[in-house]
């Protein structure tokens, strides 16, 4: 071959290689670019919406769903008669027309004009045939049950992206799970956007998991009418009241007013959305007692007979005069004698005797002071203070539950554990989990055994004694043997104890021979009485009324 | 050689025919894009009927709308249980 041949030959063939690295660029370096660019010209990308979690009561209805709503937009440059237009959606619509009238005139091809639209507004709407106006499917959280079990079940705001969000209560605590993950997939359309049948890339959206809780629809009703009338009869700021089965800790209701709505909960004031029952702190007053006096009788510091020889008149401990509620004393009372009497004088006896390291221990046991891992957001517990902090006198006070301030889940947890032998429950609202078609249960969890069994049926007796024949033996229920105690606690104002308005409250759990259920009242500042006996007392036994008739329980008297 | 000639005109026909199925598929369901649209359309309509009367359903099954429509019948609270204590007598002398 010629010398010139071969350069001919070189000359192709670096034409040739010049090609090939060109359309290797193109075809493999810039290949995802220019398929996302092809994609962009004939493909839209679609956001898969997740459709949030159901929040159902133990009997499978759901409390907490979703209901279809349409967000309403606007093409400006579709749109003819533009006032025409903004007054007419503006009145169906009931938003401000100049608001309307500044989204319709923008230069824009779409713009949103209102969100949460209803399916009878839409079909108002769309019978107008208005040009230019369209509606895009949403879904908008519905509670069916309306404000029932607002503070159980949270609301569902916007987050700083607009994205729904969970706050409070279980819609808070288990948002992950209830949100699921959003989809995306392309829709291919032709050069007159119409769509094209073709196989395109989805990622199929994650639907959010449902939740079956613990809570009964029925008990949460009654629950909340028996609290919303005691309110009511006593002239009460507030008030709450929570049920749980003692042996497994879910929690059968749970209701405090004022209470909000959460379909509108941006129309109540932010405080009303914290749980009373997980987020306030109180001084419980005598309901405490009977955490005492289990310490003091499981630590072998007194038997059910000692008497005390302090109980004879008012006690005097580090500078402080203890008295009785009602001012009367019982020379040689016994155990049982102190908690029927509510006798703080003998409850700062049953502390003196147990000491200071063994309260703070059985406390300790009981969980007073600490979370109880109740699966609902905003549970708080400050704790204790420190050993060293404390003299005589708040050992005295807190023999008869001042001075010490915790939240009500506490205490209904701590007491519903005499209920159950001794043994302490985690409570918990959610029983199961629904993912995917498969239903993951939740099992109930020991915590704690703050006294032993034996403890707790003595325990239980001397509350069953309380009952018959305490302050509060006008409401008791006949036929049925019902463990409580009353409480009226003073409030803590500025250093001192406001000498007019209490909390009162009772504590209880029944039937004695096989618990089926532990319940707490807690009212504020009642105006009728002042007392646990007269107020908290009466909406405790007909809340325990109804249980005991819902559960068919017969008498065992 | 006549062999191969046939083996390779039914090849070249077998090509053809399938050149020819593909244009006449592809133009069926190039417009097939709008029936699925129209079913996908249709769909879409009875699953938002389905979740409106869902919506209804539950809002009638409710125990607030049970309890207002109870009162509203007339019905009244149950109130106390009777509990018998004590035997009582059924027949005297």
């Amino acid at each position: 071959m010629t010398g010139r041949v071969r350069f001919a030959l070189g000359i192709f063939f670096l034409a040739f290689s010049l090609v090939v690295i060109r359309l290797f660029y193109w075809q493999v370096v810039k290949a995802e670019e220019l398929a996302k660019m092809g994609e962009a010209q004939y493909g839209r990308a679609i956001t898969l919406s997740a459709q949030r979690g159901e929040i159902r009561s133990s009997d499978g209805f759901p409390i907490a769903t979703n209901k279809i709503s349409y967000l309403v937009f606007a093409n400006p440059k579709e749109v003819k008669n533009k006032n025409e237009t903004a007054r007419t959606l503006s009145e169906i619509l009931e938003f401000p027309i100049s608001s309307a009238s500044a989204s319709l005139n923008r230069d824009l091809f779409w713009v949103p004009l209102k969100h949460g639209v209803s399916q009878d507004v839409k079909e108002r709407i769309e019978k107008l045939k208005l040009p230019g106006v369209g509606f895009e499917k949403e879904f908008t959280r519905f509670y069916p049950e309306a404000s029932l079990s607002a503070h159980l079940i949270g609301f569902v705001g916007k987050d700083e992206e607009g994205k729904d969000k969970g706050y409070f209560g279980i819609e808070g605590y288990y948002d992950r799970l209830l949100s699921g993950k959003e989809g995306k997939t392309l829709q291919v359309h032709d050069a007159f956007g119409r769509p094209i049948l073709a196989e395109i890339k989805t990622t199929s959206p994650i639907e959010g998991s449902n939740l079956i809780l613990t809570v009964d629809r029925s008990v949460q009703f009654l629950v909340e009418r028996e609290l919303r009338e005691g309110i009511e009869r006593y002239g009460a700021e507030g008030g709450m009241a929570s049920v749980i089965d003692p042996k497994t800790g879910n929690i059968l209701a749970m209701a405090a007013f004022p209470s909000f709505d959460p379909r509108e909960y941006q129309n109540f004031e932010d405080s009303l959305y914290k749980n009373p029952l997980i987020s306030n702190m109180f001084e419980p007053g005598s309901t405490f007692k009977p955490l005492i006096m289990s310490a003091a009788l499981d630590s072998g510091t007194v038997k059910p007979d000692t008497k005390c020889d302090i109980c004879a008149g008012p006690v005097s401990v580090g500078g402080h005069l203890i008295r009785t509620w009602n001012n009367k004393y019982y020379k040689d009372s016994t155990m049982v004698d102190v908690i029927q009497h509510s006798d703080n004088t003998g409850m700062v006896y049953v502390a003196q005797k147990l000491g200071l390291d063994n309260l703070l221990n059985y406390l300790n046991k009981f969980g007073i002071g600490d979370l109880t891992g109740i699966d609902l957001q905003g549970e708080v517990a400050p704790g204790l203070k420190e050993r060293d902090l404390w003299y005589e006198a708040d050992l005295a006070a807190a023999s008869f539950g001042q001075g010490i301030s915790i939240t009500a889940i506490e205490l209904l947890s701590a007491t519903a554990a005499i209920a159950n032998g001794g043994k302490r429950m985690e409570p918990h609202v959610v029983s199961a989990i629904e993912s995917d078609g498969k239903i993951y249960k939740i099992p109930p969890k020991t915590i704690g055994q703050p006294i032993d069994e034996k403890t707790a049926k003595v325990m239980t007796e001397i509350m069953v004694n309380a009952v018959e024949k305490g302050e509060a033996q006008w409401t008791k229920i006949p036929g049925y043997r019902i463990a409580g105690k009353t409480g009226t606690a003073s409030i803590p104002v500025q250093g001192k104890y406001d000498p007019e308005n209490t909390i009162p409250s009772f504590v209880g759990f029944g039937p004695v021979e096989d618990p089926k259920f532990a319940i707490l009242v807690v009212l504020t500042r009642p105006k009728t009485s002042i007392y646990g006996s007269e107020t908290a007392a009466p909406i405790f036994f007909s809340i325990a009324r109804d249980l005991l008739s819902y559960y068919k329980i017969p008498p065992s008297q | 050689m006549k062999k191969y000639n046939v083996i390779l005109t039914i090849l070249i026909l077998i090509t053809l025919s399938l050149v020819v199925v593909r244009v006449v598929v592809s133009n069926r369901i190039s417009t097939s894009g709008l029936e699925l649209s129209r079913l996908e359309e249709e769909i879409s309509l009875y699953r938002t009927q389905n979740e409106v009367l869902e919506e209804r359903f539950l809002l009638s099954s409710s125990l607030t709308f049970l309890a207002t429509e109870a009162a509203r019948l007339g019905f009244t609270d149950k109130k106390n249980n009777l509990v018998l204590t004590n035997p009582l007598t059924a027949v005297k002398r």
